[in-house]
């Protein structure tokens, strides 16, 4: 319990400062490092798994509380949207060795990756099942 | 946890462009590292990618070929995976 209070309050430190990051992404146009890129790709394949582990599981036990056809025909869409843009970005990389991402395709997978946790937490997806 | 989890990866991927403070990466590291046991026990799907971060967070070197064609290895695979998922048949008796 103590390590999920630390996670929660952790995460909700780093929203304010996420706020300030968009601001000055968006402001300045300015480009991204390979490592950022590299966590924000990490990001974005831990929640596609998530909400794999969710379909699967709705699908095999779709009578099981927390199901929703809702939830999954809201998450199928958006998880395809932020795979363009994941591969968007790594494309860009590829094609550009060492050079650093620009920032409007690194927003484009924030972006995605922000709106299947959104999904993820309307539905409390991370709940059923377990 | 996992809700509490995704959403710190999101923020995570917000800020990493300004993540240059180093307490603020420790902070994180020891928040993740503190989670793998959690993780392997609950969600051992995600334990890879929690990982690639952390080791991503630490290094002070860039991210290497090796590492990036591991992620896409992996990433074929996720994707593949959800496909799969996204194909299988609604079953009746799903709430709306």
């Amino acid at each position: 319990m103590r390590k999920l209070v630390a996670v929660v309050a952790l995460a909700l430190s780093l929203s304010a400062c996420a706020n300030l990051q968009n601001f000055w992404s968006t402001a300045t146009g300015a480009s991204v490092s390979p490592t950022a890129v590299y966590v924000a790709r990490n990001s974005f394949d831990a929640i596609e798994v998530t909400a794999t582990n969710y379909i699967v599981y709705c699908k095999v036990h779709p009578k099981t509380t927390g199901c929703s056809k809702v939830a999954i025909a809201k998450l199928i869409p958006a998880v395809r949207s932020g795979r363009v843009a994941r591969n968007n970005l790594v494309q860009f990389q590829k094609n550009n060795p060492g050079v650093w991402g620009p920032s409007g395709l690194y927003n484009a997978l924030v972006t995605a990756t922000d709106t299947v946790q959104q999904i993820s937490a309307q539905y409390n997806i991370s709940g059923v099942g377990k | 946890m996992s809700g509490a989890l995704t959403l710190l990866l999101t923020v995570l991927a917000q800020i990493a462009p300004s993540l240059h403070v180093s307490a603020s990466i420790t902070s994180i590291i020891t928040t993740l590292v503190e989670l793998i046991p959690i993780l392997v026990k609950e969600f051992q799907d995600v334990v890879p990618l929690v990982k690639n971060i952390i080791t991503a967070l630490r290094g002070n070197n860039a991210i290497t070929e090796e590492q990036l064609k591991s992620l896409d290895d992996l990433e074929a695979k996720i994707d593949a995976e959800f496909e799969a998922a996204a194909a299988m048949p609604d079953d009746e008796g799903m709430a709306p």
